[in-house]
């Protein structure tokens, strides 16, 4: 019995080294964040400041590029992403219901042509799209940041599993009771399947909120609506030989949203990891 | 019998009501799938096959991608950067979900939640943040060099250090997510099982063949081409960490693409070359989809 008690605290420290490995890197840039110009990329450098300062943070808040500052990529990036996850909730789990009731004309058709644009990849479309969204006039919009990732073959495809598990007796006792199917998806089916929804959900809300590449190549000249990371960007440039301190605790607020709603959905998220493991 | 027609005529009325219904929900997925990206792909093609300047058709976009030795190259990186996080991915997040399970359930739950945190910073930040580990000028192991009395490591040109940086770099971003979903496989294995391969008297090393193994197959197989095509389209982590470079060699297929994207002229090389990476995923998914559906069907 001793002997089980003892290997398991052996086990239970020996699992913890690759967790301090991992976080590691985050650990040591924390206090950069706090060190002026000169010690920064002083050889050998050391883990904590030798003078404790802010002046970093005020710098992010303090630098402007044409217009584009800090405080306004974060409110501008927050909207993005709220409404995008909003309305790609909206579009993939009425698109997921759809496709996961009884076969209709032209059922099959759809679904092969949603399925089948999982499989192209981003950088083969990359190019035309832009000509697309600069035909149809949005870019420098905040549209164009929207609109185009609405639509995710695969959120549909993944909700449409979840779906097509209730049973169908839900569906036919609210038909009874009058329900439309739109209230039937939304008030019955939803309800049922949170877990994976709230995975969805946080998945899209991180990809708005870290997204770099698409709106670099159409956020062009409105400089103020440009996202956080392309902000984080421009202050890395213009601060880096400077004082990367400045960099660093810009990159600390802009891990800090992620990281609350993290702790906030944990049990959910991890409860997610299970079921994409399995599907 | 009049009643009878009634009913059928009503029940034939909500069944043309939940089609249009259905077809109504399904229409803003549909429209906007096909605005950005089925009618670009089409686009794309079509590009694929014409002349920059004359519009005419022609495969020389295809003639010059092929020969193209960064393009080639950048499938051999493909493979070693793939193959080295298939190896290491698995291995380890395997050798450590098994670690998990051994442990109780509320430490175990600490560690997931913690390794997983890396999943959630992005690939910008990851770079910003590498950068105080390896910068040459004064990162951490700089400094550790320094002390010792030895050069630098420059990490983003010695020798294979840019391959080992961007692997290191997807492999913290990436080792999380996979132990977490080897965890949950491994738990969902029924514990009959094992204790039937206890009376059988089976090792440890003939139970993680016979059983763990063969029933994680299918994780496995999908992970597999998932570690493969994430490699193929891998952008950002090698554009933030070493740039491509040095002298080209870190390119992946989707890098190289993106920096011929850059000049006009080479554009509808890049995109006959995308056409490639998209063939070869297609293909990948296609393989992998009948492995693991013969083996469902065999399993019924």
């Amino acid at each position: 019995m001793r002997k089980k008690v003892y290997i398991k605290v052996v086990l239970t420290v020996l699992a913890f080294i690759p967790v301090i490995i991992i976080l590691f890197p985050i650990i040591w840039a924390l206090p950069s964040a706090f060190k002026g110009i000169e010690e920064i990329w002083k050889l050998p450098s050391a883990w904590l400041p030798a003078q404790f300062t802010f002046g970093n943070f005020s710098k992010i808040f303090e630098f402007d590029y044409n217009g584009g500052t800090f405080l306004k990529s974060m409110l501008f990036t927050t909207l993005v992403a709220v409404l995008a996850t909003l309305l790609g909730l909206f579009v993939n789990i009425n698109a997921a219901y759809a496709l996961a009731q009884e076969n209709f004309k032209f059922k099959k058709m759809i679904w092969i042509y949603i399925v089948s644009a999982m499989f192209v990849p981003g950088i083969t479309i990359q190019l035309t799209s832009i000509k697309v969204v600069s035909d149809l006039k949005m870019i420098d919009t905040i549209f164009v940041l929207i609109i185009p990732g609405l639509a995710q073959s695969y959120t549909i495809f993944f909700l449409r599993q979840f779906f097509l598990n209730i049973p169908r007796a839900y569906k036919e006792a609210a038909e009874i009771d009058g329900c439309n199917n739109f209230v039937i998806c939304w008030k019955i089916y939803v309800p049922n399947i949170l877990t994976p929804i709230i995975i969805i959900a946080m998945g899209m809300f991180m990809g708005n909120w870290n997204s770099y590449i698409w709106p670099t190549l159409t956020i062009i000249e409105k400089t103020d609506s440009m996202t956080l990371i392309m902000q984080m960007m421009k202050t890395l440039s213009y601060y880096y030989s400077e004082s990367y301190g400045v960099v660093i605790a810009a990159s600390m607020i802009v891990m800090v949203i992620p990281l609350v709603l993290y702790s906030i959905l944990q049990k959910y998220i991890m409860e997610g990891a299970t079921l994409t493991g399995l599907k | 019998m009049s009643k009878a027609l009634t009913i059928k005529q009503r029940t034939n009325n909500t069944k043309r009501k939940n089609i249009i219904a259905y077809l109504l929900m399904i229409a803003p997925a549909f429209i906007i799938l096909t605005i950005f990206a089925m009618v670009p792909l089409v686009m794309a093609v079509v590009r694929s096959f014409q002349d920059y300047l004359t519009q005419e058709v022609t495969i020389a976009n295809y003639d010059y991608i092929f020969s193209s030795k960064i393009f080639k190259n950048s499938f051999k990186n493909v493979l070693i950067i793939g193959g080295a996080l298939i190896i290491l991915q698995f291995g380890l997040g395997f050798l450590y979900a098994s670690l998990l399970t051994k442990l109780s359930k509320k430490v175990a739950y600490i560690i997931r939640l913690l390794i997983y945190v890396p999943n959630l910073i992005s690939p910008v930040l990851v770079s910003i943040v590498f950068n105080l580990l390896l910068n040459s000028g004064g990162g951490l192991f700089a400094s550790i060099a320094y002390s010792l009395g030895r050069d630098p490591i420059h990490f983003t040109i010695d020798g294979i250090w840019p391959y080992v940086i961007i692997i290191g770099a997807a492999l913290w971003g990436g080792f999380g997510y996979t132990t977490l979903v080897m965890y949950a496989g491994l738990l969902a294995i029924p514990k009959t099982y094992y204790e039937a391969a206890d009376i059988d008297g089976a090792n440890r090393v003939q139970k993680m063949f016979k059983i763990t193994i063969p029933c994680m197959r299918n994780a496995i197989i999908l992970s597999l081409v998932g570690q493969i095509t994430g490699a193929l389209q891998m952008l950002d982590i090698p554009l933030f960490m070493t740039g491509g470079g040095p002298m080209d060699q870190t390119m992946t297929p989707a890098l190289y693409l993106f920096t011929l994207f850059k000049s006009k002229n080479s554009m509808n090389y890049a995109i006959a070359g995308s056409i490639i990476v998209l063939i070869v995923i297609v293909v990948l998914n296609i393989v992998a989809f009948n492995l693991v559906k013969s083996k469902r069907s065999e399993a019924v």
